[in-house]
């Protein structure tokens, strides 16, 4: 039944795309010269634009508000170059895209910046250009460069409005099909949790830096592209065309139709771009219309207008995000080349944690703190509340430095690496608290930890490319398996965030072993279970280190702690206060001090 | 010499006046963590009606039309503000309240709608014709050779004025005190009978009575129309973001940096390059002080 | 004079408190035990309207106070020292205890907002010596005094303390019990969250033990120091 669903709902979203650009293809011959045609044109280009805001900021969150720079930029250069110094157009057209990405190189430092940050910088950016092109002869000053050649490949070119409106929206396909690629990619996953996360993605391994880095190019890109077409489409470029409130206008186009699906942002920009002109008749009406339909949309419904087809039977639906779940059924013959620890029976420490401290202004939270782990054991960390646990696996995994000391592991010293380096050395972790991962599935949830894995370059995840679903096929295999492995098996759909507590945790665990890690920190990972699921949680540790996978246990259901550990370290204070078998600790003294006080 | 006294008095006052709305965005900011782009709006709607009590608006305009009466300045700067007030308290109880109930960065989002709203509510009843109005005294006040024109006076008067009530407000009074402690720790707040709505709801009556203030003062020295807010919106959240998001009175300081760089730049570069080296500088200052210039470094 | 009926609590989706009953009289120190996790400054978080209760009722002299927002429970005189003390950093000791007399604003009373910084100070004179300091400059200990000093201040009609003792060294938790009884005698009645069993029932006469969500059992201190299941709520039982 499930799967017959799938398949009609995958069927009924290639006939939509074959539907719509069926009715785009032959729209012309009934529209004939009338101004729906210059109007789509510009539609197109505007969806362009805003396709690129879908990956900035419907997926890396990363909301800029001065994107009229890169297509300025781009449309400057293509008409520069082909009017002033007569470059063939399609030369000049690849020289602005590629000026636009350069610039956005260039500032990419402000992606360090957060949230308003952002913002205010991308705003910044856009006024600085505005008053160069106002102000430099170079760019013709306020009166800008007229007389553009129209665009031309070889000895085709491009005169008639027509052959721009299938120019344009030929690249609105190509767009859209390349944009939904990425989203739909591990890539796409990784931006959708570093914009709510940042540490739930550096401990998967992913960079959050480069992926920034490369959601904004991409977007630059595409600003570049639309601005280079435009150019010479309209044969003429003027600092007007690249105002602020133009950069608002792409964000408002993907905000008011859905700033995380392909189609809504089209929808969006099809909607704003069509009242512009409509309300050109009565211009006063339109700003109010702007702002009104933005003030609802994003109270009334914040998915935006395509977030409304949601309640459409699953079916008819264009998914806003790819929360589908395609199973894979006959295995996939390709191994990871994974340098496995774990067939060396061995048993030398892989983690060594040497004179570790950590201070928090005054306070000594983890104090000069020796211990290892050794292959094939778990070993329990157990102390009251505050004794430093967490920060532990925070010193181990990265998100915190160590004031002091040294941490080894697999004989490297991992002490000063970041986050993700840790995590591509073979460390996963689970979170304490759990992390909000609104929109991920818990199945999309699991995928990510296959991030160690996927060896890829941008351009794969751009065309979906046979080595990626070689790749994605194997990481979908992995990720259902360490589902079913888990108990989650029947849940894959289902959205992580809508989970109970405990099976959010069963869920990071997943994605833990998707990542098969050599060595695995769980922080808490029984909160919230009940019994029952305890059991299985224990049995599940148990199948783990039998696999070779050596795991570290913070967890303060006592009884579980002492019943699968093969060693126990006590903290208060920061300070190692016991350390030995389940045994030797129950019978301690100053431990049952500790928890009960004396 | 005397150039330089000139620009910066100059810079000092425009800059007064980006801190204020910057001052603005801080208090909402403090009270609900959004940061409200529509700020500047209110900076229109209060010089805008000034113009318009005192009979200055063309015929064009809808409002023109209106039987109002023509007022003294001082009334009309009065019921002006009054009405900037209702205004934000509408724009509060309609759209921002409710968008925050979904989180300050939707309420953020919304707010870029309220400025196209609220502009295209100021076309119909102020109409799109722009304005020089008059200086409401006539003196000059010399300073080291350098000549510093009567409104120019006034809007260093009005932003210390203001400044110096705040700072009475928030370390004087106990409703001040709330408003502080709520800032830095809603749900501390809430446990001790301090309503976080109201606070809300306070701080947008703060910045509506600033911002309309700052309007009219400044209206004289810049060109007035239906869309100015748009620039002050963005220069005072630069000089927000300068003196720290959030840092109170650290806004005014920002404010004031920013109208020197502006100044400075305008006066000794190109009035052209202006806007491409102050927010150039801006975006530098971003990357080397992300908190502002009192925040921690990075 | 409290009393929780069936209270049933979730974060979103998730059920963290199932069919939770209590009360606490006048002049009563009830402590609320159990290891982390167990639920108990969920009670207290849900008694005083920060978190929304999905069943269950809570009066409060008499009153139905299930699902009141936070502000309106504090006026009606319950006052909660929060976990991990939630002190204003930036302000002074000073500030932050006026802000705990915040629900009198609208009647000022000067002579007896003294009176009540007096009693705080006599509390605690450690805080009186540092009254203009920043809190957030102040030790752990210091703060957690003026956490329930500004708890104080409001001169709650029950006052609730979550977790007092946590990240506290032994003596320091020690003088914050003495500072409990010391409440306790002049008849104000609290009610506390504790993971350390013993500190707690050497100050309170009642206690319920949590487990998981759930009410393990419930007894006065003296029979809850003898029984075996006790420890079991902690370590589990062999």
């Amino acid at each position: 039944m499930f799967y017959r669903k799938l398949f009609n709902r995958n069927k009924a979203k290639s006939y939509i795309w074959i539907g719509f650009f069926a009715i785009i293809a032959i729209f012309p011959l009934f529209a004939g010269e009338t101004r729906y045609v210059p109007l789509l044109v510009t539609i197109g280009l505007n969806t362009i634009i805003a396709l690129g805001l879908v990956v900035l900021f419907g997926y890396s969150g990363q909301l800029s508000l001065g994107h009229a720079t890169f297509v300025g930029v781009s449309a400057y250069i293509t008409a520069y170059l082909s009017t002033a110094l007569h470059v063939p157009t399609i030369l000049s057209l690849l020289a602005g895209v590629s000026g636009a990405l350069l610039v956005g190189l260039i500032v990419s430092p402000i992606l360090r910046l957060k949230r308003f940050y952002f913002t205010i910088s991308t705003i910044a950016l856009n006024l600085v250009f505005f008053s160069l092109w106002k102000g430099l002869p170079l760019t013709g000053r306020s009166m800008g460069i007229n007389g553009v050649p129209p665009f031309s490949l070889g000895i085709i070119t491009f005169n008639n409005i027509l052959d721009y409106y299938y120019l344009a929206w030929a690249l609105v396909a190509l767009s859209m099909w390349i944009t939904g690629n990425v989203i739909n990619s591990q890539f796409g996953r990784g931006l959708r949790v570093l914009s709510q996360d940042d540490a739930s993605a550096q401990v998967v391994g992913i960079n959050v830096t480069y992926s920034k880095i490369k959601a904004f190019l991409f977007s630059v890109a595409l600003a570049g592209l639309s601005g280079a077409v435009g150019a010479h489409y309209l044969r003429l470029v003027v600092p007007d065309m690249f105002t602020f409130s133009y950069s608002i206008g792409y964000i408002i186009m993907a905000i008011i139709g859905g700033v995380q699906s392909v189609w809504g942002v089209l929808l969006g920009s099809m909607l704003l771009t069509y009242i512009t002109e409509a309300f050109q008749v009565f211009v006063r009406f339109r700003d109010i219309f702007y702002g009104l339909a933005l003030i609802i949309v994003l109270i009334y419904v914040p998915s935006g207008l395509i977030g409304i087809l949601q309640f459409l039977p699953a079916r008819f639906r264009l998914a806003t995000s790819t929360a589908d779940f395609n199973p894979v059924k006959e295995k996939n013959p390709m191994q990871k080349e994974s340098i496995s620890l774990k067939q060396q029976n061995n048993v030398e420490p892989v983690l060594e944690v040497e004179g570790l401290s950590k201070n928090f202004g005054g306070v000594q939270a983890v104090s000069d703190l020796n211990f290892s782990v050794r292959c094939g054991q778990i070993k329990g960390i157990l102390g009251p509340n505050g004794a430093g646990k967490t920060t532990i696996f925070n010193l181990i995994s990265g998100l915190m430095t160590p004031s002091r000391g040294k941490i080894v592991f697999k004989g490297q010293d991992i002490t000063r690496y970041p986050p993700h380096a840790v995590a591509r050395q073979g460390i996963a972790r689970t979170f304490q608290v759990i992390r909000p991962l609104a929109d991920l599935s818990v199945f999309e949830n699991a995928l990510l930890g296959w991030e160690r894995w996927f060896k890829v370059g941008f351009h794969d995840i751009m065309i979906n490319s046979p080595k990626i679903r070689r790749q994605e096929a194997e990481a979908r295999r992995c990720a259902s398996e360490n589902i079913e492995l888990v108990g989650l098996k029947g849940t894959e759909a289902k959205m992580f965030a809508k989970l109970p507590v405990g099976q959010q945790k069963l869920n990071q665990i997943a994605r833990a072993l998707t990542f098969d890690p050599d060595l695995l920190l769980l922080d808490e990972p029984a909160g919230g279970l009940n019994d029952t699921e305890i059991k299985n949680l224990a049995e599940l540790l148990r199948t783990l280190v039998k696999r070779g996978v050596c795991i570290l246990l913070v967890e303060h259901n006592v009884n579980l702690v002492m019943s699968i550990c093969d060693e126990i370290l006590v903290l208060d204070f920061g300070e190692k206060i016991a350390e030995g078998t389940p045994k030797e600790i129950r019978s301690n003294p100053k431990v049952k001090a500790a928890y009960l006080g004396e | 010499m005397e150039l330089l006294i000139q620009l910066i008095l100059g810079g000092i006052s425009t800059g007064s006046i980006y801190g204020l709305i910057a001052i603005g965005y801080n208090v909402v900011y403090n009270s609900s963590r959004m940061v409200n782009f529509s700020q500047g709006e209110f900076f229109t709607f209060g010089a805008m009606l000034v113009l318009t009590f005192t009979g200055g608006l063309a015929s064009s305009a809808a409002l023109a039309h209106l039987p109002l009466p023509i007022l003294p300045l001082v009334i009309a700067i009065l019921i002006s503000v009054m009405a900037t007030v209702l205004l934000a308290l509408a724009a509060e109880r309609l759209v921002f309240r409710r968008a925050l109930k979904f989180s300050p960065f939707a309420a953020s989002n919304a707010s870029f709608g309220m400025i196209f709203l609220l502009q295209g509510v100021y076309q119909l009843i102020f109409g799109r014709d722009y304005y020089f109005t008059s200086s409401f005294m006539k003196f000059q006040v010399q300073f080291m050779g350098a000549t510093l024109a009567s409104q120019a006076v006034l809007v260093l008067l009005t932003a210390i004025g203001i400044v110096l009530i705040l700072w009475a407000y928030f370390f004087r009074t106990s409703q001040g005190l709330a408003m502080r402690a709520g800032a830095e720790n809603p749900d501390a707040a809430r446990i001790l009978g301090i309503s976080t709505t109201n606070l809300v709801r306070l701080s947008f009556i703060i910045a509506s009575v600033i911002g309309a203030l700052a309007g009219i003062v400044i209206a004289p020295m810049v060109i007035l129309g239906y869309d100015s807010g748009l620039a002050m919106t963005l220069k005072a959240f630069a000089a927000a973001i300068l003196g720290g998001l959030g840092n109170v009175f650290g806004a005014m300081v920002g404010g004031i940096v920013l109208g020197l760089m502006e100044a400075l730049a305008g006066g000794y570069i190109s009035t052209l390059y202006k806007d491409a080296i102050v927010f150039s500088l801006l975006i530098l200052i971003l990357l080397y002080r992300p908190t502002g210039i009192f925040g921690k470094s990075a | 004079m409290l009393e929780v009926k069936n209270l049933e609590v979730c974060y979103g989706a998730i059920q963290v408190l199932w069919d939770v009953s209590l009360n606490i009289d006048s002049g009563e120190v009830v402590a609320l035990l159990g290891a982390n996790g167990a639920g108990k400054s969920t009670i207290l978080k849900s008694i005083i309207g920060l978190l929304p209760t999905k069943s269950g009722k809570v009066t409060f002299d008499g009153r139905d106070i299930t699902g009141l927002p936070a502000e309106n429970i504090a006026r009606r005189g319950i006052s909660l020292v929060p976990e991990g003390r939630q002190l204003f950093g930036s302000l002074s000791v000073l500030e932050n205890l006026l802000l705990g007399a915040y629900v009198h604003h609208r009647k000022l009373d000067t002579r007896k907002l003294a009176q009540d910084l007096n009693f705080v100070y006599d509390l605690f004179p450690v805080l009186k010596e540092r009254s203009e300091t920043a809190a957030a400059n102040l030790s752990g200990g210091q703060q957690q005094m003026v956490a329930i000093g500004r708890g104080l201040m409001s001169r709650p009609k029950l006052l609730l303390l979550d977790e007092v003792s946590l990240g506290l060294a032994p003596l320091l938790i020690k003088e914050i019990y003495k500072a409990v009884n010391y409440l306790h005698s002049q008849g104000i009645p609290i009610l506390l969250v504790e993971q350390l069993a013993n500190v707690a029932l050497a100050s309170a006469q009642r206690a319920y033990v949590f487990q998981s969500g759930k009410l393990f059992f419930s007894g006065t201190a003296c029979e809850l120091l003898e029984t075996e299941k006790f420890t079991t709520a902690y370590f589990g039982g062999r």
